[in-house]
């Protein structure tokens, strides 16, 4: 993966997240807070558009998305909303994180 | 039984979506079935929880089946490369999603235990 896809799919992956804590947000306080939801999904989905047009193959792009999303919101879930975060959600991050770089180095190969 | 038939289109609707994202690039008319496939997709899972399922099983089940089926699916439309380090990456992912989804519904519930036998302590 270049530099340039790689940038691409971190903010992907970030304003998904922002946009899914946002959501968290707004179902239980402001409503003010579907704004950032209403920019952070687009914004994701334009990122992944343009990881696609770098070449990166469907398949690796949305692996590494779904994953990435899935572990951060959980770490920041336990960060912001004091949510749970046990022993074995700490075990699924480091599968993805291991996952993620497997999948990677085989994408170079 | 029903939910697990709407989940199962959830997904089916999600990749359908994920894959026109890819052949959007070429023929930007496929944009009209990513926009039916997400919204459909979310549409119907909000109706999966609405059921009565637990939201960490529907989002742990949905992650792992649609990261799995997308990769296949993009292998044989797109004829993507899927080499045995990256099978084995992507099956690395699809189990800690679903230990990351199940274990926070355990989570949870262990808490919502907790609370009631606080409240029950303290009436």
């Amino acid at each position: 993966m270049s530099g340039l896809s790689i940038l691409f799919l971190a903010i992907a992956i970030l304003a998904e997240v922002g946009a899914t804590l946002s959501l968290r947000m707004a179902t239980h306080g402001s409503r003010l807070w579907i704004i950032p939801v209403a920019i952070g999904y687009p914004i994701a989905f334009a990122m992944l558009v343009l990881t696609l047009a770098e070449g990166v193959p469907l398949g690796v792009t949305y692996g590494i998305w779904t994953a990435a999303g899935v572990a951060l919101t959980a770490v920041a879930g336990r960060v912001l909303f004091k949510e749970p975060f046990t022993w074995l959600m700490a075990a699924g991050v480091a599968l993805i994180i291991g996952g993620v770089l497997l999948v990677e180095t085989g994408v170079q190969h | 039984m029903l939910k697990w038939v709407l989940l199962a289109v959830t997904i089916g609707l999600e990749v359908m979506g994920s894959l026109s994202l890819k052949a959007a690039l070429d023929a930007p008319g496929w944009y009209v079935t990513v926009v039916i496939g997400y919204i459909g997709a979310f549409a119907l899972l909000s109706r999966v929880l609405k059921l009565g399922m637990a939201i960490g099983v529907a989002y742990g089940i949905w992650g792992a089946c649609g990261v799995a089926l997308t990769a296949l699916f993009s292998a044989l439309l797109f004829g993507e490369p899927l080499t045995l380090p990256m099978l084995g990456g992507i099956a690395l992912i699809i189990l800690g999603v679903l230990t990351i989804e199940l274990g926070s519904q355990r989570a949870q519930r262990r808490r919502e235990r907790e609370r009631e036998a606080d409240a029950g302590a303290a009436s």
